[in-house]
């Protein structure tokens, strides 16, 4: 395409700005399910749950992954903010800390949902489900 | 006057002195250099979210606004979020962020608003504990290392959380070193609860051409997650200024006492001399003059 319709993209956690790239296309893991940012999207702001942001950087290339904790993102007509609490390249995880890291996950939540504390428990089954959709993303 | 002996030991102790002032003064400098790209990096993310919120707050209607952006209505109990460093050595960094704390603290007694303290570093609380002791609801030391990891500043913002949830004060104020250059750090006070729309340069133009978000989930579960995320972000960006502010004032101090140390060992050797020449002199005129006698 001549001029591809592009958008400008930032991915930013609180301690760095991660990308910073004008992809064609973005699919985004939303809070009420993936959601695709193409140039002159509606203004949308949404929470995300733990996944992976995919970057196409044209509409046919394989995507450039992004594992996302959770965070904020906003999107616009030319722009897509992504706000993560924590963010890494898929490329970057270690599938075997990950699948160790599910493991725990999954020993806390026992040891928590048989404690009286709610709070504590609401914790860990957050912490599984964020280790659960890293080892999706890495696997 | 003090023997030649007693001087020579005076020098070398003020000359390795220096030294140390002038290493410390070398690592901070060097410290300082990551901690403002630290601050800078982080400066993106707490705009984004800046950004966010004020998109947000703008869409919802005061009267169910929740209350860390509306505020509780009353105004009894205010709560000192007071950041310092851990160690000292760098100037009135400490306990000029100690005094203006004291200060605020004074002030809400006359108009009969109890203050509550939150300390973080080592030595505002250190500082505070002595005069305020009975204030301090909570205290948490910097972790140790270079880095200051948001998870810190999340943990603190989840206690003021706790403690704002179970009614313990209704506004809460930020004091910190804000830094503004190597040679100048500024006190600041920022107030975090409710939220204060900030004193930004260009005017409010956010209304936005009617530009109508979507929002997902619903605006108010969005800001009910936004808001205390927003706060651990601005807690964090104090810590960051503070970090590089620390950095910044003791390069300054240790470059002061480096250059007193070195004043210092020129006016000692100026009397070491002095004092070496008179004895000279002394002997040679015991030797003249013995000779003469002969």
């Amino acid at each position: 395409m001549a001029d591809a319709p592009l958008i400008d993209l930032e991915l930013i956690t609180p301690e760095a700005t991660l990308l910073a790239a004008t992809p064609e296309m973005v699919v985004v893991p939303g809070s009420e399910g993936e959601f695709g940012v193409l140039r002159d999207h509606a203004p949308i702001l949404s929470a995300l749950r733990p996944g992976t942001v995919q970057v196409h950087a044209t509409f046919d290339s394989e995507p450039e992954c992004y594992f996302v904790t959770g965070g904020f993102s906003e999107a616009g007509p030319e722009h897509c903010l992504i706000l993560a609490d924590e963010a890494v390249a898929v490329s970057d995880i270690d599938a075997a800390a990950a699948d160790r890291a599910v493991a725990d996950a999954e020993a806390a939540l026992r040891d928590a949902e048989s404690g009286p504390d709610e709070a504590a428990r609401d914790r860990a089954e957050q912490a599984l489900e964020v280790a659960t959709a890293r080892r999706a993303a890495a696997g | 006057m003090s023997s030649l002996k007693e001087l020579r030991t005076r020098i070398s102790s003020v000359r390795s002195t220096r030294k140390i002032t002038q290493a410390m003064k070398m690592v901070a400098a060097s410290k300082l250099r990551r901690a403002q790209e630290r601050a800078e990096r982080a400066r993106p993310y707490a705009a984004g979210m800046e950004a966010m919120v004020a998109r947000l707050a703008g869409t919802v209607a005061p009267e169910d606004a929740p209350a860390l952006l509306a505020g509780t209505g009353r105004n009894q109990a205010c709560l000192l979020l007071v950041i310092t460093a851990d160690r000292g050595l760098c100037g009135a960094f400490n306990s000029s962020v100690v005094r203006a704390a004291r200060r605020k603290i004074a002030a809400l007694a006359e108009d009969s608003i109890e203050a509550k303290i939150f300390c973080v570093g080592r030595k505002g609380y250190d500082l505070l504990r002595r005069t305020h002791g009975q204030r301090i609801v909570g205290h948490r030391l910097l972790p140790p290392g270079r880095d200051l990891p948001f998870a810190e500043a999340e943990a603190v913002a989840e206690e003021i959380l706790g403690l704002f949830a179970d009614d313990g004060f209704d506004t809460c104020t930020m004091h910190y070193n804000r830094f503004r250059s190597a040679m100048s750090q500024v006190v600041t006070e920022t107030q975090i609860i409710p939220r204060a729309a900030p004193e930004s340069d260009e005017p409010a133009a956010e209304p936005d051409a009617g530009a109508l978000h979507e929002f997902e989930p619903g605006e108010d579960e969005l800001l009910a997650d936004l808001l205390p995320r927003n706060l651990a972000v601005q807690i964090h960006g104090a810590f960051l200024e503070s970090a590089a502010g620390e950095q910044g004032a003791r390069m300054t101090a240790m470059e002061n006492a480096t250059r007193n140390a070195g004043d210092m060992i020129g006016r000692l050797e100026l009397s070491y001399n002095r004092q070496r020449q008179a004895a000279i002199t002394k002997e040679l005129i015991e030797i003249i003059s013995g000779s003469e006698a002969l």
